[in-house]
């Protein structure tokens, strides 16, 4: 029997974005589960990240559904799709999207903020984070001067102060040297190893080494590659 | 949704984000200014107004005799007086100044206060026959002696001027001298005729009214009697009050909509600028409600403090001994449409966000 908690379900999707007259994704299934490390591959403009965004819940599919834990949510309202991402989707961003106005500190407790978390609380477990991922620096320090490899760190920092059980990364290691790569990629692994449920997108080659399992788009077709 | 978090979220924001809170700070500030700066003008021009419309001669109407040997009834000063909206009432031309000599004596100035006159310059005049009265000057000519009470002419009053009449009245009237006493010199005597009435309205708006029910009251007379006012003047202040409210207002409203168009124009900055954001906060969890929550409470805390600031620039300006505001009631007003102001402003941008497609939000910016 599939097990249902931490369960990731996309049936049948299509996604058309606005202004265009062709989907962007169709036709496509894909499922991950608790401690699966399920990476996304292909080339440029294939619809790798738009099909993230739509398990991600961003984006609602013309056709088809997502499922988390055995509950379509795909077809919920605004308002319990973004209560469900802020309580149980950890987003990774390719250039980390940071603030770079504000401090890393309020950049990586912004999603509590949504998840209605105690202020004082999500303070703490964002100064425990920045620490366990060698971000040495004052949390009140503006993110304005971070390296691309330090800022991507925050930008796990700020996916996992919720404590999600599904992170959902777009390029995580687009902009990184080879060693941020590493770090980046063996972290998602841990918490894949930890017992969530982590989806990546993208292109390198060396995310092989760290999937459990791997989705090709290869000639027009989806192909799924067990690790 | 909590409010409280959000609202936190967005003073941190605000305390954070330096430079444009800088902004919309100084834009708030400016706003209050600008706004301050029209009421005080306007009030100033306000009182101006007032202080010229309240002028004395602004609410009389005069009774003339038309032609020059004509004069007015006697009956016309009591009847005038007991008009409804009429604070008092001066009449002019009972008073005869003349060169008069006695027989065997020379000629002395004399005063002669016609009889029936119910009022001169606000006082009683004497009643009975006219009296006469003679200029100190000349009190041993006539052979008086001073400070009998005879005289009462100032050293540089004339035929028309205001006369201490109270002082003219306490004279005992064995001292008095008819006019039967002298004769007159040769056709140097002024009018003895009720020449002018002038009735002073309690209020400027009393005025037409007033000159109306006068105009009714001499029509019997035929055309003997001219009535008029300063209705003209009044009229042409009236509207140049109106004109000066009207300019007002729309300075007011020129710098509401200068301002507001201001803050929609820093919102669509703000707004445009921090569009990745926007698209962030719904990946990491905002609703749209959340967003907009966020959005407006950010702008509302910017400029909140510049209004706060402005109001205590304000008071301190209003406290100085400029003094440049009649009152204060437009305060509370100016703060509450600053912050309206900026929330307008920044709504147009928010919401057009809020409902975009997320993923197209951040990864165009």
């Amino acid at each position: 029997m599939r097990p249902i908690v931490g369960s990731l379900v996309a049936q049948d999707i299509r996604y058309t974005y606005r202004g265009s007259d062709t989907p962007s994704i169709e036709g496509i299934s894909v499922a991950a589960t608790a401690g699966e490390f399920l990476a996304i591959c292909g080339p440029s403009g294939c619809g790798k990240s738009t099909l993230l965004f739509t398990l991600g819940l961003l984006l609602t599919p013309d056709r088809g559904s997502v499922e988390f834990d055995g509950i379509i949510m795909s077809d919920q309202s605004d308002r319990e799709r973004a209560s469900f991402r802020a309580k149980s989707i950890g987003f990774v961003f390719q250039d980390a999207y940071l603030d770079r106005a504000r401090s890393i500190l309020s950049n990586v407790v912004e999603p509590a903020v949504f998840s209605g978390m105690d202020w004082l609380e999500a303070k703490s477990r964002a100064q425990r984070l920045l620490k366990s991922f060698g971000l040495a620096m004052s949390p009140e320090r503006r993110a304005h001067g971070l390296s691309g490899g330090e800022a991507q760190r925050v930008g796990l920092c700020r996916a996992l102060i919720c404590e999600p059980r599904y992170i959902l990364a777009d390029e995580p290691t687009g902009n990184l040297d080879r060693d941020s790569e590493d770090f980046v990629l063996s972290r998602l692994r841990d918490m894949a190893d930890a017992g969530k449920t982590v989806v990546v997108v993208s292109h390198s080659a060396r995310i092989g080494d760290y999937a459990t399992r791997v989705v090709r788009h290869e000639q027009g077709k989806w192909l799924s590659d067990p690790c | 949704m909590a409010f409280r978090p959000l609202l936190s979220e967005a003073w941190r924001s605000v305390r954070e984000r330096v430079v444009e809170s800088s902004v919309m700070v100084v834009l708030g500030i400016a706003f209050a200014v600008l706004v301050a700066a029209v009421i005080a003008r306007g009030q100033e021009e306000t009182a101006r107004l007032r202080v010229g419309l309240a002028e004395d001669v602004s609410r009389v109407v005069e009774l003339r005799p038309v032609g020059g040997g004509n004069t007015l009834p006697g009956w016309l000063p009591g009847t005038v007086r007991d008009l409804d909206g009429v604070t008092g009432v001066v009449v002019l031309g009972p008073v005869v100044d003349g060169v008069f000599s006695l027989t065997g004596r020379g000629p002395v100035p004399v005063r002669t206060l016609v009889a029936g006159a119910p009022e001169l310059n606000l006082r009683p005049c004497p009643v009975g026959d006219s009296v006469s009265y003679v200029d100190v000057r000349a009190a041993e000519q006539v052979g008086m002696s001073y400070p009998l009470g005879y005289l009462v002419l100032g050293r540089d009053l004339s035929v028309g001027d205001r006369l201490p009449v109270a002082d003219v009245v306490a004279v005992p009237q064995e001292w008095r001298l008819g006019p039967g006493a002298f004769r007159l010199c040769g056709g140097e005597a002024d009018s003895a005729t009720l020449s002018r009435i002038l009735i002073l309205a309690n209020e400027i708006s009393d005025v037409p009214r007033l000159e109306t029910t006068i105009q009714n009251l001499v029509a019997p007379l035929g055309n003997s009697v001219s009535v008029s006012s300063a209705s003209d003047v009044v009229e042409f202040r009236g509207r140049l009050a109106a004109g000066i409210g009207r300019q007002r207002r729309s300075n007011l409203r020129l710098s509401v909509f200068g301002v507001l168009g201001s803050y929609l124009l820093m919102g669509v900055v703000v707004g445009v600028s921090r569009r990745q954001g926007f698209g962030r906060r719904r990946a990491l969890g905002a609703s749209r409600a959340d967003l907009l929550v966020i959005s407006a409470a950010e702008s509302l805390f910017q400029s909140g403090i510049g209004a706060a600031l402005a109001t205590v620039g304000i008071l301190a300006i209003e406290l100085s001994p400029a003094h440049p505001w009649a009152d204060l009631s437009w305060l509370p007003w100016m703060v509450v449409l600053s912050l309206e102001a900026s929330v307008v402003g920044i709504l147009p941008v928010s919401l057009f966000v809020a409902f975009s497609d997320p993923v197209e939000v951040l990864r165009r910016p």
